[in-house]
């Protein structure tokens, strides 16, 4: 096995790493002292120059002949300083011890010094459109239910919009909600949502850490057009046993880990169920859904630099409502009771599995994953004798390569091919009892594609204050009858460093998306399907231009960018206006191609000051679309344009033990067609009438500004120094404000009608508990 | 025991979102249009409904009060043909002429003038001629749960054109009412509007079949279903199609707000002319 992985080694990197290198080159791995688990963007300072450390907590940084003053800073770990000297190039693992109570009284100062030290490296990166941040923040966002939701949370960042009321629709810069590529170790989510899209499957306790991109892609993310969500899941510990968990009001979790091989082999499992259903039943309400999923990671160390992991995602909705509905008796009345029976039969959600081999060398590392990821529904309905069942199932198996160099000074060379077998399988339905005289069973034939990307990037510097990424990516993918899709992605950021604290950023980015999203609903329902591009239909492009500013006001403890941005989306898909999307067999004949465009800007200021931690994000932002069959082919403004979007969020230590969170929001209204008239004609072949509604142009109006301010309190205390336990109280929407999503018309008591807006939640209160032992 | 209650407390009252104060709002209304809706026409005869549009807050409880609240009562409405003009005459809102003599492929231009504002709406059609059926059946089949009925049309089509049709049902009712039974509760075979195209013609004919299941429960007696076939042009077929679409479930749950289109000039609604094929099925006999 290892002379195997040794030949792979030496056939494919090698002789680049060979023909690359210069200079000495200080390389190595971080990792908690603790545990063992390696740590991803670590910040490594070495004299000028600074860097972060991969997702396997490996970095490389150039460095002189010599003494070196060296400073690694993470998030959550105490700042290691030293000195090395070097006559070399070298390589070394550092431990970094975690810093337990970081908030607390000497421990201030090392928080403050890895927050300004990751400013430096948002600062001095070359990466624009990046958010990154620390998944312990954002968990300390106030939310819905207490249930921690870190998509929620990231979409109180600048340039990331919310669709419906606390759902998990995310728009990114213009985007729609199918335009984000999230990943979970790799593996493509199809669907993020639990409880029609209210909660997303991702586990807070599972979850590592996170990486929003927005814009100057890496050549190694493509396939969907506005946004990347990466996301890692934990690694178990290999040395100890831990067990941590959490009690809400929606749903429980809990997660244990530790070595299987001391430290050769761990584990981490962790499940989340919820229990919305049995709490409604207890105040004699019925809801007929719940949720579970589980996360589950092996680590194994083959050596010192070689590594496999095999992660693994599965999660169901149980819908199962059995009731009864009233027809009509032959005498016309409502006499008629009939049982319904709608069930999900287990098979409706994600599963996913991730195998994949980490090999961190000292001149050179790589990944070779397999990845296989599957999204099913299955909905069965028995009604008096009749009965109809509807599946629909999209499923992936591919491998994904890539391989980073360090070819000299701050210089990196990173390629690789993705691969993918796609295969879809929308709407199968098939009907028993009478019913089938008048829903005929209908079997879509599975659409199969192949996908496959070669991407190479280089990041150099070009002179001691420019640094460039450049790189291209080249995707194809065939289609129906053997035709093929292919392009060219260009990707090019660069960074003039003005000094220490004060950079200017530009990036230009071309996105190819081959899948498109058949819904007709703001909610990541389960019926959403993905539909791969058709002879009709041609892949999805967007380019975009992001020029930025980026300080830390001289290391005041303050993070601050502001970031414009111009986006152009082509050959953009809607559907013709009526199209029925449930039950169709052939969207592609209600298929509309078009375009659009999207453009603002984004200000963000990061703050860690004492006892206090937070930041601030605006957003000015415009978004359109035109389709020649969609509004007379005039351009309108897209579903989830908002001019302003503001986003206040903090955390203050108001004792040892107590700590207050406070989001607030605000933005402009969605844009709605709005009912401006009606009139009435005959029936069509009958002799009464009818009304027919008159509309304005296509999202001509907006609803009204939504604000909302949402709390947490939390108390921590441990017991016997062996548990630790945080109780969070929180309240949602604690004013109590309607955020309109929808508009009725209601009598205003002088017998005259008026409108009015209504959302969907008021102020929830919740308690939840979190245990770590 | 004490702490579990109210921690149980909490979380029920966690669960009971308060539902906070709705927000007004104010949205313009368009200024009213003339509206122009066919009542009825054949070889000789036509109705014209003749409206103007109102305030999407009107109450819709009775359609028949905001017809006669949206009339116009000083329009003056004809009808053009090969260089003649015909004068339709009736009490606002209806305008009627009984010696058109509309002919098959010639078009007609209804033209009206609110001669009070001086605003005018037109809108042109074709008249198509009536169809030409070889057969039209519609069959009785009684299972357990329900009763189902299937139409069979054969229709004269040579497919040299595109052509398309429109088949719609109405209820005869009158021996029950007359009886003092209840009314049918079938009421959604009244609601079919079929829409199909000439693309499966062949040979001269043109067949279609289909099954309405649970539409006419209680069926029975003498009730009839008077079934009316008719041809219409790609414009009224296509405003059918939005029409239907207009009216899915589904679709206003989820789908964006759809206008109907219009071909009148100035104003809305849709005028057409079609000279529909009758036949009258006594179900109960079947």
């Amino acid at each position: 096995m290892f002379k195997v992985l040794a030949l792979c080694q030496f056939i494919l990197v090698y002789p680049l790493a060979v023909f690359c290198q210069e200079g000495y080159t200080l390389s190595g791995k971080v990792i908690d002292e603790s545990t063992g688990e390696t740590l991803e963007s670590a910040r490594i300072l070495c004299s000028f120059n600074a860097v972060r450390t991969n997702s396997k907590g490996h970095f490389s940084i150039a460095a002189r002949r010599g003494i070196n003053r060296i400073r690694i800073s993470c998030n959550g770990y105490d700042t290691l300083d030293m000195t090395i000297s070097l006559s070399s190039d070298s390589h070394f693992v550092f431990q970094m011890k975690p810093a337990v109570n970081m908030l607390e009284g000497g421990k201030i100062r090392s928080a403050k010094i890895a927050k300004r030290e990751s400013s430096y490296a948002k600062i001095s990166s070359a990466e624009t459109g990046r958010l990154e941040i620390p998944v312990a923040d954002l968990k300390k966002v106030p939310a819905i239910g207490g249930e921690v939701d870190l998509i929620k949370a990231i979409q109180l960042t600048p340039g990331i919009k919310k669709g419906t009321e606390g759902a998990i629709g995310m728009y990114v810069r213009g985007g729609g909600a199918d335009q984000n590529l999230l990943l979970l170790d790799d593996a493509v989510i199809y669907n993020a949502g639990h409880l029609l899209g209210f909660f997303s499957i991702f586990n807070s306790m599972a979850v590592r850490d996170m990486t929003v991109y927005k814009a100057g892609f890496p050549a190694m993310y493509g396939g969907r057009l506005s946004s990347v969500l990466d996301i890692r899941t934990r690694e178990g510990s290999m040395k100890t046993y831990g067990a941590e968990g959490s009690v809400g009001s929606i749903a429980s979790s809990l997660t244990f880990q530790g070595p299987l091989i001391k430290n050769k082999l761990s584990f981490i499992v962790s499940g989340r169920r919820s229990y919305i259903d049995r709490c409604f039943r207890l105040i004699g309400k019925d809801m007929p859904v719940f949720f579970y999923d589980l996360n589950g990671k092996l680590s194994y160390k083959i050596t010192k630099s070689d590594r496999i992991f095999f992660s693994t995602y599965y999660g169901r909705d149980i819908l199962d409502w059995n009731g009864q509905i009233r027809l009509k008796d032959t005498a016309g009345t409502w006499n008629l009771l009939h049982n319904l029976h709608v069930v999900s039969n287990s098979d409706l959600g994600n599963f996913t599995n991730t195998l994949k081999w980490n090999h961190s060398g000292k001149a050179a590392s790589y990944n070779v994953s397999i990845v296989n990821s599957s999204f099913n529904y299955s909905i069965d309905g028995k009604i008096a004798g009749n009965h109809v069942f509807v599946k629909s199932s999209i499923k992936d198996i591919g491998i994904k390569t890539d391989y980073l160099i360090h070819t000299g000074s701050l210089a990196k060379l990173k390629f690789g091919i993705h691969s993918f077998y796609r295969l879809s399988k929308p709407n199968i339905l098939s009907s028993a009892g009478t019913i089938s005289d008048v829903q005929k069973a209908q079997y879509a034939p599975g659409t199969g594609n192949t996908e496959h990307a070669v991407f190479v990037q280089h990041e150099r510097n070009l002179s001691r204050k420019l640094y460039a990424v450049y790189g291209t990516r080249f995707s194809t993918i065939t289609v129906n009858n053997g035709k093929m899709y292919s392009g060219i992605e260009p990707r090019v950021s660069l960074r003039y460093l003005k000094d220490s604290s004060n950079s200017f950023k530009l990036s230009y980015t071309r996105m190819k998306q081959y899948v498109h999203l058949v819904s007709s609903s703001s909610l990541a329902l389960p019926t959403d399907l993905w539909y791969p591009v058709t002879e009709k239909a041609s892949p999805e492009i967007s380019d975009q231009v992001n020029l930025g500013y980026y300080t830390d006001f001289s290391k005041k403890s303050l993070y601050f960018s502001a970031e414009v941005y111009y986006k152009s989306f082509r050959n953009i898909i809607e559907f013709r206006e009526g199209t029925s999307l449930v039950l169709n067999d052939n969207f592609e004949k209600d298929l509309l191609v078009g375009k659009g465009s999207a453009y603002g800007t984004e200000v963000f200021l990061n703050m860690h000051a004492g006892r206090f931690s937070g930041w601030a994000g605006y957003t000015l932002s415009w978004s359109t679309r035109q389709f020649d069959s969609i509004n007379n082919g005039k351009t309108y403004y897209s579903k989830y344009d908002r001019r302003h979007d503001i986003s206040l969020v903090g955390n203050y230590k108001i004792a040892k033990k107590w700590m207050i969170s406070a989001s607030w929001v605000l933005s402009t209204g969605n844009p709605f067609t709005a009912r401006i008239g009606q009139y009435i004609v005959l029936t069509p072949g009958r002799n009464d009438f009818t009304t027919l509604p008159v509309y304005s142009l296509r999202n001509s109006h907006r609803f009204s500004a939504a604000h909302r301010l949402d709390l947490d309190i939390c108390y921590k205390a441990s017991i016997r120094k062996k548990a630790e336990i945080e109780m969070h109280f929180s309240l949602y929407n604690t004013y109590n404000r309607t955020q309109p999503s929808r508009v009725e018309v209601v009598d205003d008591g002088t017998g005259n009608y008026k409108f009015r807006q209504k959302g969907l939640f008021g102020l929830i209160p919740a308690i939840s508990c979190n245990f770590k032992i | 025991m004490k702490q579990a209650y109210y921690i149980l407390f909490i979380l029920i009252a966690g669960l009971s979102s308060c539902d906070p104060k709705p927000i007004d709002l104010e949205i313009q209304m368009e200024k009213p249009r003339i509206i122009i809706s066919p009542l009825f026409n054949s070889e000789n005869e036509i109705g014209i409904l003749v409206t103007r549009s109102f305030s999407s807050l009107a109450s819709v409880q009775n359609p028949f009060d905001l017809v006669y609240g949206s009339r116009i009562n000083s329009a003056r409405v004809s009808i053009e043909n090969d260089g003649r003009a015909y004068n339709l005459a009736g009490v606002s809102p209806v305008y009627l002429s009984g010696d058109i003599g509309f002919r098959p492929y010639s078009e007609y231009r209804v033209i009206v003038i609110d001669t009070l504002t001086g605003e005018k709406a037109e809108a042109s059609t074709v008249m198509l001629p009536q169809v030409k059926p070889h057969a039209i059946d519609l069959q009785r089949s009684d299972k357990a749960a329900d009763t189902a009925v299937t139409l069979t049309l054969d229709i004269q089509d040579d497919a040299s054109v595109k052509r398309y049709y429109l088949v719609t049902f109405n209820l005869n009712e009158e021996v029950r009412g007359k009886s003092g039974q209840k009314p049918l509760s079938g009421k959604s075979l009244y609601d079919v509007i079929e829409i199909f195209d000439n693309s499966a013609a062949a040979n001269g004919h043109l067949t279609y079949e289909k099954t309405y299941r649970q539409n006419i429960v209680g069926f029975g007696g003498n009730d009839s279903v008077i079934v009316e076939v008719s041809e219409v042009s790609g414009e009224y077929y296509n405003y059918l199609s939005i029409y239907k679409k207009s009216g899915s479930v589904i679709n206003q749950l989820t789908g964006e707000p759809i206008n109907m289109p219009s071909n009148v000039r100035g104003g809305a609604g849709f005028f057409f002319l079609t000279y529909p094929v009758y036949k009258e099925f006594i179900l109960g006999e079947h």
